[in-house]
């Protein structure tokens, strides 16, 4: 673990651009994970089965077109937006709200690992001394700490007054891009991301490909699927479903649908979720 | 009881018991004897009174079931998965919203098992019998036992002890269905327990007292919300777990035990205009098949259902197209599928295809039994 001042030449150079730049901010893990290509994607802890896809999705595209990954290291959409990089052998930085001794001394079950795999392949970084405990103002500040790491910001699920608003007011105030991922009208989780969008505070994101044409990268699209597999994932793109609902709602026997979910299941395209459910990955 | 069968399995033919188990020791193929009292024992065998041997008590009648398959609306692959597990053994897990009829799933599993066979009908007697829960007028049981502990069961209800060692509900499902409803509620340090059982087929009590091995050969059953407010996934309501609260609640479910369950199903609210379809099958129907699979199954493997196969005997019997191990192969080599669950898909899938009374394990068993797969 190392503590750089904002004078030392491997102080990454977007947070200069805070009106009080982290000093001294404290590393652990690959210093270059902070200087290259970074999209901030956060959102709420109490994320739906439709945000963990779309975090994951939009972290993989990025980590595959070798862009890193910046995040908050807490429940729900941050530990998504990780889980995504990592899966793609792509690096990712972890801001945290406390200290980093103090955080893995805190934090325990899956996120405990994923801080670890984070520490292999990127970067843990706080701008609170090590064994400092998490308080409330921390959050915020760290927060603000987010958007100015990435190029430019993601908000996937935020309900109203969500952290997740901070880190898009800072990225808003450092004019650095906003994208928000436009959810159903009613739902909690997305009532934030969908004022964000209606004030015209945040451009509604579309999908992957957009923000890397936004980065000016090219999205590696994958072959096309054959038509059922396609009907199947289209119908899994809202939310995670039962066998049964979704045999009715495409028309195809249970056994047809076996098999088409057999196929994507075993390409690693659906999966089936803890609650038996089908689930796209 | 256990006694009795011991003595009659050694060339004894006749015994002498309390009046009260008369039925029971004459239902073991022995003459036997009941008494009141030391004196009457004397007298019968002085000559001086002749006591006749009890009557074999006649067998119960066909078993009334409770629930019958078609009591219960839409769920269709969850009645798959239902009939999958009565046919070969298999353990499941149900996980849907409160309220969906997990339980009454669960409940119908004795209406599509198929009869106990007479060696069977003794054993699963004779736990009875030393729990002291045997029916006098009908001490050999028809129905295969169904025993549904609560979720505040010790571990002295759930595997048995005490001095001296009594059998618990795991032991008095022998031959039958162990149900564990709300699975996660269950205390983790009972649940544990479980594993014995499920491994060994048989309980070993040790006590100072003495030491007692029962039989606990069951097909468990287990059903849990998908989350503390059972909401998670519902379209209709908005859950108010934090995703770690859900990972708790389900990891509850311990590694060990969840590597034992080989099916898993979604159960999901049906839709009110659902509830009232037509043309549902029967429990009595569906049984048919599972009693087909079973014969199969005994051709193939006398001794063992498709859950036990080793697997050698995984091998031998459950090959499947070439087109079907290529989709396999490729799952396993991108580790989407350990070796352990590639075994156990295959053993589900042979199920499926004894259900269809196939011989060759086909494409769609395999889909069928991936789909219903308690691995993540």
């Amino acid at each position: 673990m190392i503590a750089l001042g904002p004078a030392d030449p491997r102080y990454p150079a977007r947070l200069l651009d805070l009106r009080h730049p982290p000093d001294p901010l404290w590393i652990d893990g690959d210093l270059g994970a902070l200087g290259g290509r970074a999209v901030s994607i956060v959102g709420t802890r109490r994320m739906t089965p439709y945000g963990a896809r779309v975090a994951r999705e939009l972290a993989t595209a990025l980590a595959e077109a070798d862009v890193v990954v910046v995040s908050g290291l807490a429940q729900g959409i941050d530990s998504a937006g990780h889980e995504g990089a990592l899966a793609a052998a792509g690096e990712t930085v972890a801001v945290l709200g406390a200290g980093i001794a103090s955080y893995l001394e805190e934090v325990h079950g899956k996120r405990r690992r994923l801080a670890h795999a984070i520490r292999g392949r990127g970067a843990l970084v706080s701008e609170f001394p090590p064994g400092a405990p998490a308080q409330h103002w921390t959050f915020a500040q760290r927060d603000s700490t987010i958007a100015a790491l990435g190029e430019m910001t993601v908000v996937v699920e935020a309900p109203v007054g969500s952290g997740a608003l901070i880190t898009t007011a800072e990225a808003r105030r450092l004019r650095r891009p906003v994208y928000a991922v436009p959810g159903p009208i009613g739902a909690a989780a997305s009532a934030g991301t969908n004022d964000l969008i209606a004030a015209g505070a945040a451009r509604a994101l579309t999908g992957a490909e957009m923000l890397l044409a936004a980065l000016g990268l090219r999205y590696a699209t994958r072959a096309d699927d054959p038509d059922d597999d396609a009907r199947v994932l289209d119908a899994l793109a809202a939310s995670p479903s039962d066998p049964d609902a979704l045999a009715r709602r495409l028309g195809l026997s249970t056994t047809t649908l076996a098999a088409i979910v057999a196929r994507l299941v075993i390409r690693g395209r659906i999966g089936t979720a803890a609650d038996g459910r089908l689930a796209r990955r | 009881m256990p006694r009795v069968r011991h003595a009659a399995a050694r060339g004894i033919r006749a015994v002498v018991v309390a009046t009260d188990n008369a039925g029971e020791a004459a239902a073991c193929g022995v003459a036997a004897y009941g008494f009141g009292s030391l004196r009457d024992v004397v007298e019968h065998l002085d000559g001086r009174v002749r006591v006749a041997p009890c009557a074999v008590p006649p067998r119960a009648g066909e078993p009334r079931h409770e629930v019958d398959l078609a009591d219960i609306a839409g769920q269709e692959t969850p009645k798959r998965a239902l009939e999958i597990a009565a046919a070969g053994g298999h353990n499941l897990l149900f996980v849907g919203p409160p309220g969906t009829g997990k339980t009454m799933l669960a409940r119908a599993l004795p209406s599509i098992l198929p009869p106990l066979d007479d060696d069977e009908a003794i054993a699963a007697s004779a736990i009875h019998s030393v729990a002291g829960l045997a029916d006098p007028r009908h001490p050999i049981l028809t129905a295969r036992p169904f025993r549904a502990p609560h979720h505040t069961a010790s571990h002295l209800a759930l595997v048995g002890g005490g001095s001296p060692p009594r059998p618990g509900e795991a032991s008095l499902a022998h031959c039958g269905a162990l149900f564990l409803d709300e699975v996660a509620e269950f205390s983790p340090s009972v649940l544990d327990t479980l594993r014995e059982p499920l491994e060994e087929r048989a309980i070993t009590i040790s006590r100072a007292a003495g030491a007692a091995t029962y039989p606990a050969r069951f097909l468990l059953v287990a059903a849990m919300n998908p989350c503390p407010c059972g909401r998670y996934g519902d379209p209709a309501l908005e859950c108010r777990c934090l995703p770690e609260q859900v990972e708790r609640y389900r990891g509850r479910l311990s590694g060990p035990l969840l590597d034992r369950i080989d099916l898993r199903a979604h159960v999901p609210r049906v839709p009110y205009e659902r509830l009232r379809d037509e043309g549902r099958e029967r429990s009595s129907e569906v049984r048919e098949r599972v009693i087909g699979a079973r014969e199969r199954m005994r051709a193939r493997t006398p001794t063992r259902v498709n859950a036990d196969l080793t697997v050698a005997e995984v091998r031998r019997h459950c090959g499947v197209d070439g087109e079907t191990e290529a989709l396999l192969a490729e799952a396993v080599r991108a580790r989407r599928l350990s070796a352990r669950g590639y075994h156990r898909v295959l053993r589900v899938a042979r199920t499926a295809a004894d259900l269809a009374a196939s011989d060759p394990v086909r494409g769609e068993d395999v889909a069928l039994a991936l789909l219903l797969r308690a691995e993540p």
